[in-house]
This record gives structure tokens, sequence and C-alpha cells, in this order.
């Protein structure tokens, strides 16, 4: 068996702010394989993206990688910048949410799209502008309306974004990291972005790690998902298996939450509108985590034992061979979907 | 059916595009093709589309903040673009707005009292001191903030507690409609659920009405009653939220709404095209055929030739395609 392509074990990402620190993502333990997709979802300030961006080894200054970040059997965290630039670019490519801001508005995309192979594979501009060329038909910008000397400014939200994932695939790398690629787009843009990356990754085998907050593109993207909150993962698994069973009353309420979830309970005619199922409460502090069960707070099923311990991440199932895991200590164990 | 609160007939607006040089004639592009909406009072309206469909600009027409070139606007029988200054002044306590960025729409100068205030400030000039904190102590209790939010500053508040702030503003006047403009688009889903649950108690709490504007489906659903979908200026389709969602009769509608992801889908099934992807653009004026068209999968020859109107499916469903 070969070693997994991306290993986290017991990651943990600190701030620290003047003389306390604090954990901004804890004790994360992640893996994946080439060829993989694995999706992590959660809200804002649960730490998806700061996971994101330490693989990257994109974190703010102030932050600092704990424990274990393997990439290709290379442990990662605190390497130094210059040989992370090796890395970064050539065999992991991250896609920004926003395409108005990621790109620089002062070059061509032609030129952005070839400095990734120029400055990694050294290859001559006109070599690197062919390539960048194929590259910009292979994402759907084709010749002669889609030149190499556009400006990010000439293009519409979706075209940005093709030219971002153009630049990510520049380089062909082992893997691909998409941080909410499609939430500043309109749902049929946001569509043909989804289609695109998938061709892409059946094409080039590259794994990728899926950033989102929407459960509708999570599961219709992904193999595999990590449900993260107040920094850790809370439930993780094949994806069809957590969404049939959401053990995790954090999950469960994420998705109860959603106009998805609120869209399959029928309305009866004459009837007051249904509300949706709100989380009561506001996710905490990272400065001031509880002790305990992080959602211990917010949830409607809460024991004492709960306010005692962090539940740790237990394997509650599996399925052929891989693991479902929940950090509750009471998970739920009616399934909500066939 | 009860009274109409709202009620937009034929609404146009155009924008003058900036000219070549000073010879060239002055072009313009028309982001609103006599658009006629209708809301009655206690219901909510939900207007749907993307970005560039016109729907902000729908919504800035309505609260009379952009002059629609021709058309005209009704809010509980009085044509806003018709009255004059001290009646219009009067007319607004009756319509308030929410917009989108609650980070953005606060200002961060001013405390939560200040801000509440100021409707009621500048519409209300009478008001004594004591009266108006009664009125910010009521919304405040209304939005489920307490009173001691009042003294403090919006940098004090979470992104939801802030839209709760925005929300007890357009209430202080004690308004009949609300304009709420993406107004849960920047909130988590469990915050966005929150603030979506507070709209509809205030909604039959108080019978508000709302003109509810998003590009989201799923929360349109929620929260709304009758649904108009708005493709390039024109609205396509409109009728009862869940019946159009269910059964979508125009073609960019049943587009629409297959292109949400969903969970428990399984992987999503593709269709792959070589062509590349078109998104049609908006027109100077009014062109001859269906602007759908050049994308639409069931398009026909009739289509280029002449422009739909909308067609009932049901007396209170109509669909603006040859083939609904």
């Amino acid at each position: 068996m070969t070693r997994p392509l991306l290993q986290l074990a017991g990651m943990s990402v600190e701030l620290s702010a003047g003389p306390s620190r604090v954990d901004i993502v804890s004790d994360v333990d992640l893996e994946l394989n080439r060829g993989e997709r694995l999706g992590i979802v959660g809200e804002s300030g649960s730490g998806k993206s700061m996971t994101a961006l330490a693989v990257m080894g994109l974190l703010p200054e102030r932050m600092r990688v704990r424990g274990e970040l393997s990439f290709d059997g290379r442990n990662l965290a605190g390497l130094p910048e210059a040989e992370y630039c090796r890395y970064r670019g050539r065999r992991v490519a991250m896609i920004f949410q926003e395409p108005m801001t990621a790109l620089n508005p002062v070059k061509s995309i032609g030129a952005q799209i070839a400095e990734g192979r120029r400055l990694h594979l050294g290859e001559t501009r006109a070599d690197a502008e062919t390539k960048a060329r194929a590259l910009l038909d292979r994402v759907g910008l084709p010749a002669p309306r889609f030149d190499l000397d556009l400006y990010p400014h000439q293009l519409s939200g979706g075209q940005r974004q093709r030219v971002m994932i153009a630049m990510a695939i520049a380089c062909e790398p082992d893997l691909l990291i998409a941080d909410e690629p499609t939430t500043a787009l309109d749902v049929t843009v946001q569509a043909q972005i989804l289609d695109l990356l998938d061709d892409l990754i059946e094409d080039t085998g590259t794994a990728l790690l899926l950033i989102t907050h929407d459960l509708g593109v999570v599961s219709e993207m992904t193999d595999r998902i990590a449900v993260m909150y107040a920094g850790r993962i809370i439930e993780t698994g094949r994806t069809d298996d957590v969404f049939a069973r959401m053990a995790h009353p954090y999950a469960r309420g994420l998705f109860a939450a959603s106009p998805h979830g609120a869209a399959l309970a029928r309305r009866q005619a004459g009837e007051a509108r249904p509300r949706l199922n709100a989380i009561p409460g506001i996710v905490p502090d990272p400065f001031a985590r509880p002790p305990y069960c992080s959602f211990a707070e917010r949830c409607s099923f809460a024991e004492p034992d709960c306010r005692r311990a962090i539940p740790p991440l237990d394997l509650i199932n599996t399925d052929g061979n891989v693991q479902h895991r929940a950090a509750c200590f009471h998970p739920r164990a009616r399934m909500v979907a066939p | 059916m009860s009274e109409v609160i709202l009620k937009t007939t034929d609404l146009v607006r155009e924008y003058q595009m900036p000219r070549p040089s000073i010879f060239s004639k002055q072009a313009s592009l028309r982001v609103l093709h006599g658009v006629s909406v209708e809301l009655a009072a206690g219901q909510s309206l939900g207007i749907v589309g993307e970005s560039g469909s016109g729907k902000s600009t729908l919504a800035r027409a309505v609260m009379g903040l952009e002059r629609p070139q021709s058309g005209r606007v009704n809010i509980a029988g009085n044509d806003i673009y018709a009255l004059n200054g001290a009646d219009l002044r009067e007319a607004r306590k009756g319509f308030q707005a929410i917009f989108q960025d609650p980070y953005g729409s606060l200002d961060p100068r001013h405390t939560v009292r200040t801000i509440i205030s100021e409707p009621v400030v500048s519409l209300e000039r009478g008001i004594d001191a004591a009266a108006r904190n009664r009125r910010i102590a009521e919304v405040l209790e209304a939005v489920g903030l307490p009173l001691a939010s009042a003294d403090k500053y919006p940098h004090e508040f979470s992104g939801g507690q802030r839209q709760r702030i925005a929300i007890a503003r357009a209430l202080i006047t004690r308004p009949a409609l609300i304009v709420a403009d993406e107004p849960v688009s920047a909130l988590d889903v469990s915050i966005q659920a929150q603030v979506l649950n507070l709209m509809m108690d205030l909604q039959e709490k108080l019978g508000l009405s709302y003109l509810f504007i998003s590009h989201d489906l799923g929360v349109v659903r929620a929260i709304t009653d009758r649904v108009a979908v708005m493709h390039l200026g024109r609205i396509v389709e409109e009728g009862p939220t869940g019946a159009v969602f269910d059964n979508p009769r125009h073609p960019y509608t049943q587009a629409l709404v297959a292109a949400v992801p969903k969970p428990f889908s399984g992987r999503r099934k593709r269709v792959r095209s070589d062509a590349p992807p078109q998104t049609p653009v908006h027109t100077a004026t009014t062109v001859t055929g269906c602007a759908y068209a050049a994308v639409c999968p069931v398009r026909q020859e009739i289509c280029l030739t002449q422009t739909p109107i909308a067609k009932p499916v049901t007396p209170t469903w109509s669909a603006r395609c040859h083939f609904a």
C-alpha cells in the first residue's frame, strides 16, 4: 500500500495574539490519496479555510502549524519558504473563492497562466504561452474571443474563475485545493464550473480538496467529506454515508437549517409557513472555546457528560474500507434519508 | 383577494453608456424591459434571477431610488414618482429596505440607537425623544436584541445580529412593505435560518409584505408565497413559489432549478458539451424575439421572430414562452 498523498495527523494551527496562544484549528486528522475527492464542509470560523491555507503554506504571519502535515511522504510543517515555493503551484495548487481579487489586474491572463510553467518548469516564454493557449481552450475559453492578452477586468465572473482554474492546473499538480470555488457565481455558471472541475479531475487524476459551505455542492462533487465545527472535524466518512446518517447533531442541524432541508418538508395549504430549524446561539469565539464539546451549548441533545470532556472522533461504522467517524458522545442513530 | 400593497406597471429603466467619443451617438442599456409585478398586503413576493438580470434595479426603482424612464410604481395607492417632496416623505414611512451586506449597511461610527432612529428622525420630524426611545425599545424587542444593544456600535455584533439591527431600522417607521435585497446571502446557514425565521415571525405579527430579492432559490422557497423569475430585465415566469419550483414551465426557470446542486442526488450527472457556454447579454432596446432564444434548448423558428407574451398556465401562474 502506498502512502497517502496528503496526510494530516494531529495537525493544529496556532495563532499567537500577544502573550496568548490559541488553536484556530485543533487536532485534525485527514488523509487524501491520488485521484480522490475530499470535501470539507463548515461555516465561517470553523477552520476549513485555515486548514487549506496550512497545506498551501500560506498561513498568515502569526500562525504556526503543529503536528504532522505531510505531502507525498515529506513533512511540510515548518518548511522554509524557499523550499515551499517548489511545492506551491507545482505539486499543490489552489483555486480561490474571489476570482476578482485573486487575479492580478495589471497582468494579462496569458502571462498569469504561463507564469507557473516558466517559474517551475523553466519553460521559455513561447512554450509557456503555447501551453497557456491550450489551457484556455481546455477550460472553455476558446480563441479568438479569449486571447492571451486580455486582462481580468474584460472577463465576467465565471470566465475569471475559468482563468483561475487554468492557472491552477498549469503545472499539472498532484493536489488541487478549491476553496469555495463557486460561491461568488450564479447557479447556472456554478454548474458549468463544477462540470469543468469534474472533467479535469477525471482526465488528470489529480486529487481534489474541496472546501465549501454548500451541502449540495459537496454532495455532488466528493467521495468523502469532513464536517468541521469550531476548528475540529466533528464527522467524517463517505459522502453518502454521512448524508444518510448525520450522526453528529451539528451536521444534522446544519442540514435541517439549510433551505435544502426545508424544501423536503411539504407545506399544507392554509397552514402557517413552516419555520426553518435554526440552530440557536452562535459559533464560540476561538479565544473562548470551552474545554468540552464546543457544540454542547447549542445542541438540543446535550447531556451532562457533554460538558465534561472533548469528545474524540470515534468510529461509528465502516463502509467498504472507509471509516465513518463522529466526535459525539451520543451520536444519532436514526437515518435521515434512505 | 386582499388589497394590493405594491404594483409596478411596465417599468423601464435604461442606463446611459459612456460614449467612445463626443461625436458618437449616446447609447443606452435597457436593464428593465417593462416589468409589472403585484404584491398583495401581508404576502411576500420573491424575485429570483442571476446577477445582471435587473432584480436589484427593480428593488431600487420600487424604493424610489432610481426613477424609471417609464412606468409607474404604486405603493399603497400612491404613485411614488408622482408625489412631491412632503408627500413622498409621508409615503416613505410605509416602505423600508433591508440590504445585503450587514457590514457595509450600518455606519460604523454611529451607535445602534442612532442607526435605528435615523428613519424616525428624518421622516417623522415632530416626534419627541421619549416617544422615540419607546419606539427603539419596541423594535429591538421585536428583533430579539437586548435593550442594552442600543448604546453599542455595529462592530460589537456578529453578522446575524447586525442583520437584526438592519431589520429593526426598517421596522421603526411601522412600514407595511419591506424591500429586502439579498438579506441573508452574507450569513452562514445556521444564522441565515434564524434571520429568515425572524422575518417570518414579524410578517405574521405585524402583517408585513415582503418584496424579497435573492439568487438563492432555497431561501426564496422558504419565505415567499409567490415568485417572479427575472431574466435580462423581463419577468419570464411568475406564480405560486412551490408550484413554479416543482414544475417550472419556462426553459430558463427549468435551467435555473436544475442547476442548483442538491444533497442526496449523488455524484453530478454531467452534460458534456464542446460548445463554449454562452451567456446572453442585455440589449440596447427591445429586440424582436425571445431574449432567452440564444441558449434555449427548445428554441424554434418562432422564438427568433416573435417576442413571447406572458401566457397563463393557471389563473395565478404565467410564463413568457411560446411553448409554456
